[in-house]
């Protein structure tokens, strides 16, 4: 064990002050309740009195506890007050030891009192039991009385809540170099860890007066740990008090700032001291009483991932507990369109620096360089989501199968390997194989990760041609403008038609009267002729073309060479009435009887002249008689 | 006409339908081009030279779902929100049965949400919610509803043609059909009116981050209210290079035509 120099001792002899503030109290604590085997702890004593002279420090018989580090010089702070017309001087010294249990120790070992000579009296600290079990890993919080209020909201910005949850637990087993008015204190959650398991170390500001400023000058240095802030929760530019006893003595306490460290490497890892200075500030804005506040250096030893058990394909990265998921925003697509496979790897751990697995190649596709966004949450412990997106575009029809992308990772909590693994990806790719030249400067699945993706959007359209909207050319085309306007048109064209052709048809009908009445008069009169003549032969055959062509003229069809049974069925068919019919038809018969065989009363002049009357009568009633348009042969079938 | 007249017409004629049909593939090799250089770049991160080719795209005319798809996609990647919300907004508005345009444009507002461009006071809730016939208008892609109007028109003039030459047994329900086709086509004949009207009225998206609506057209008028990027307003006026913008809730004032994308 390291000894203490004499003039290091001496040098904390204080000068007499007017009055004593309190008794001399010296006490000592432990970080946690329970230690393993080999796990590191801090053990602290503290040291607060009052105008006395300290001399003479001794360290505890710490019983075959092994040291691991010992401080060389106390933390000393100091505080005056004034009040009621009266100063106090308040002198605080702390030592704090980094202390382990060896191995095979068992039950409960006792810490020895620390001594010390103040004023000229000996005073013996408290022992301490180190019980010997499962390490608890964190140190714990402990319970002290409520304290006053606190008078430095005001200046620093007041608030409730702060890092122990409250204004009245006591820290006095915390690492920390110490005093008993102004100092900072380290805490660790744990001394000891895995390569990669985080660690969560605060910095403390403890004040039991009224402070204005506080400025840093030393940040600590994390060399050998992957750092991560942790955002703070105070209002921003101004710290939140809220109030501890320590020691006996109430505190306003501020969180300095939080980080999460992940030990790199296996061996023990120094976290270098912080410096900052508080002060007050006069009536002109100058710093007033100063006070320069040092931590002490923090080792966290960081031990070596087991190899028992460990997997072939692990990478030490991949510290933590953590689930991953694949998954696809469409699980079917056209040749030349693009898929984005998405693998989310979430949970607690160094999430920045996990390592998803590596995208397999796929038969039929183009994998392009894919895009990695981290997200990591709010809260002491890091936990997150690593989104890796790849792009894949389709250059062949089929259906391809993403495998299951397996993530090996080392718990630190259960201290055991694990493996994840994705679902399998069915896709399906239709149309015919890619004609679009094939990229040239894709970097494949083997291309490094490239940081901050935006959004997760939906990968773009790479079909090979350009697919416009032909409806919406055909609506700006006059080809639509012919569309509309050409049917209306032609329907009503069709109406203009079919109104003249009736209208002409019915003028044909007129004119066809016209032409049979003339046309049956001269046939009548030639007829009379004959009569008058005596030609019975030809009279008959006159009054029989009168009667033909009358039909024929009406019926729009010419009758000369029908059949009298054929006569009188066509007719019929085109409304002829039943009686005229059958007159036009006896006529015709009595024509032809007369013609080709005549007889006595044929040739009888009152039979010529009642037929001559008979055959204007039929050509009137022809005439007259409302006949229906010829139809069409094939409207017939 | 003589022989040899008829004979130069007619060469004449296939000449300029040769020269006619040259031209209009070569212009479809350009644009191919165009495209197929727009999406390799995407696909190998450059984001920039991708805009840039789509935007060549667009300028020549080319209205296509794709093209402002992925035009949006660009944009979102360079960080352009504005312009990317209104690319997505385009492709909606020609195929508003587009999911994809449909999760991208949710996505980019989305982020520009995260970014800060949430909705001020001035903006205020349903500020983009068109009227009530202009998303029944919307409801359908322009393309579709010509299809159907189309569809529905010929087949009515269609119907009532060959009723006329029917037989008596076939004319009613030909009259029945003409009567469903039609009312089909009145139908979609509003829908495709609408459009029209749709297509006067002016919609626009903002593009900038954040922008300055002023009370008048002059960069010395005072600001009225402040817009984010990817605001949907209505252009209701226009004065040189300044457009009046009025939102869902009736609020109005003057933007710059350049801090407008017209839909």
């Amino acid at each position: 064990m390291r000894r203490f120099r004499p003039a290091a001792l001496a040098a904390l002899s204080l000068a007499a002050m007017v009055a004593p503030a309190h008794a001399a109290s010296f006490s000592a604590s432990l970080d946690r309740d329970a230690v393993a085997p080999g796990e590191p702890f801090i053990y602290q004593v503290t040291l607060t009195v009052a105008n006395e002279e300290v001399a003479n420090f001794r360290p505890p018989d710490f019983h075959g506890l092994q040291v691991v580090q010992a401080p060389s010089f106390p933390s000393r702070s100091t505080s005056m007050q004034i009040a009621g017309g009266q100063t106090s001087v308040e002198n605080s010294f702390s030592w704090t030891f980094q202390l382990a249990v060896p191995a095979g120790a068992k039950g409960t070992l006792t810490i020895g009192p620390a001594h010390a000579r103040v004023g000229g009296r000996d005073m013996a600290s408290n022992t301490v039991p180190v019980r010997v079990g499962a390490g608890s890993g964190a140190a714990r919080p402990s319970r002290q009385p409520p304290a006053p209020g606190n008078i430095f909201q005001q200046f620093f910005g007041g608030g409730s809540g702060g890092p122990f949850g409250g204004g009245d637990a006591d820290q006095s087993d915390a690492l920390a170099s110490s005093s008993s008015a102004a100092f900072i204190r380290v805490l660790p959650d744990k001394t000891r860890a895995f390569v990669g398991e985080q660690v969560t170390v605060g910095w403390y500001l403890y004040l039991t007066q009224n402070q204005n400023r506080y400025e840093s000058i030393t940040e600590p240095r994390t060399d050998g740990f992957w750092s991560e802030d942790i955002p703070s929760t105070n209002p921003q530019g101004r710290l939140s008090f809220t109030e501890q006893t320590l020691n006996g003595r109430t505190y306003n306490v501020a969180l300095l700032f939080k980080k999460a460290l992940f030990p790199l490497s296996a061996g023990k890892l120094t976290i270098t001291p912080m410096e900052a200075e508080v002060s007050q500030v006069d009536l002109f804005g100058s710093a007033v009483r100063a006070r320069r506040l040092k931590t002490d250096p923090l080792v966290i030893e960081a031990m070596p991932l087991p190899h028992a058990g460990q997997p072939a394909a692990f990478d030490p990265a991949n510290v933590g507990k953590y689930q991953i998921s694949a998954t696809v925003d469409r699980a079917a697509v056209a040749v030349g369109d693009a898929v984005m496979l998405r693998v989310a790897v979430k949970g607690a751990g160094n999430v920045r620096n996990v390592r998803p697995p590596a995208l397999p190649a796929l038969e039929g596709w183009k994998s392009y360089e894919p895009k990695v966004d981290v997200a990591v949450d709010a809260g002491d412990s890091v936990t997150g989501t690593k989104t890796v997106e790849w792009l894949m575009r389709a250059e062949r029809p089929g259906k391809t199968t993403v495998p299951p992308l397996a993530l090996e990772t080392f718990d630190p909590t259960a201290k055991r390997y694990q493996a994840e693994r994705t679902s399998p990806i069915d896709l399906v790719v239709t149309g015919e194989a890619s004609s679009a030249p094939p990229a040239t400067a894709g970097t494949g699945n083997a291309a490094p990760p490239a940081e901050a993706a935006p959004g997760a959007i939906r990968p773009i359209h790479a079909r090979p041609s350009l697919s416009t909207s032909p409806g919406l050319a055909f609506l700006r085309s006059g080809a639509f403008t012919a569309t509309m306007v050409l049917p209306p048109l032609a329907w009503a064209a069709v109406l203009l038609f079919g109104r003249a052709r009736a209208r002409l048809s019915a003028d044909e009908q007129r004119t066809r009267r016209r032409r049979l009445r003339s046309m049956a008069r001269k046939r009548l009169r030639d007829a009379e002729a004959h009569r008058a003549a005596g030609r019975v032969t030809a009279f008959y055959a006159e009054i029989d073309r009168v009667l033909r062509d009358a039909l024929g003229e009406r019926l729009g069809t010419p009758v000369a060479g029908l059949q009298l049974g054929e006569l009188r069925v066509l007719l019929g068919e085109r409304g002829l009435g039943a009686a005229e019919t059958a007159a036009v038809v006896s006529a015709l018969e009595t024509c032809d009887e007369a013609r080709f065989a005549p007889g006595a009363t044929a040739g009888n002049p009152a039979a010529l002249a009642a037929m001559e009357s008979r055959a204007a009568d039929l050509v009137g009633a022809i005439d007259r008689a409302e006949l229906r348009a010829e139809q069409h042969p094939e409207a017939k079938g | 006409m003589t022989r040899a007249v008829k004979r130069s017409v007619a060469v004449s004629l296939v000449a300029a339908g040769l020269v006619a049909g040259l031209t209009g593939a070569a212009r479809a090799g350009r644009l191919d081009e165009a495209w197929r250089r727009g999406n390799q770049a995407y696909l190998h991160g450059d984001y920039g030279t991708a805009v840039a080719a789509y935007q060549e795209l667009r300028d020549q005319g080319v209205r296509s779902t794709d093209l402002f798809f992925n035009l949006g996609d660009a944009y979102v990647r360079t960080g352009a929100l504005g312009p990317a919300i209104w690319a997505f907004e385009e492709a909606l508005v020609l195929d508003p049965g587009n999911d994809d345009a449909r999760y991208n444009l949710g996505a980019a507002r989305k982020q520009a949400a995260r970014l800060g461009h949430s909705p001020d006071a001035a903006e205020a809730p349903g500020q983009d919610r068109d009227p009530l016939w202009v998303r029944i208008v919307s409801s359908l892609s322009a393309s579709a509803e010509t299809w159907l109007f189309t569809v529905a028109y010929l087949g009515l003039f269609g119907l009532l043609f060959w009723r006329l030459w029917a037989g008596a047994d076939l004319r009613s329900g030909l009259a029945i059909a003409a009567t469903a086709f039609g009312a089909a086509a009145l139908l979609t004949g509003a829908l495709l009116i609408g459009r029209v009207q749709l297509e006067r009225l002016s919609f626009g998206v903002v593009l900038p981050d954040a922008v300055e609506v002023r009370e008048g057209a002059d960069p010395g008028a005072r600001t009225s209210f402040g817009l984010h990027a990817g605001a949907r307003v209505r252009i209701v006026d226009t004065d040189q290079d300044w457009v009046r913008v009025r939102l869902g809730n009736g609020l109005e004032g003057w933007l710059r035509a350049g801090e407008v994308g017209k839909l």
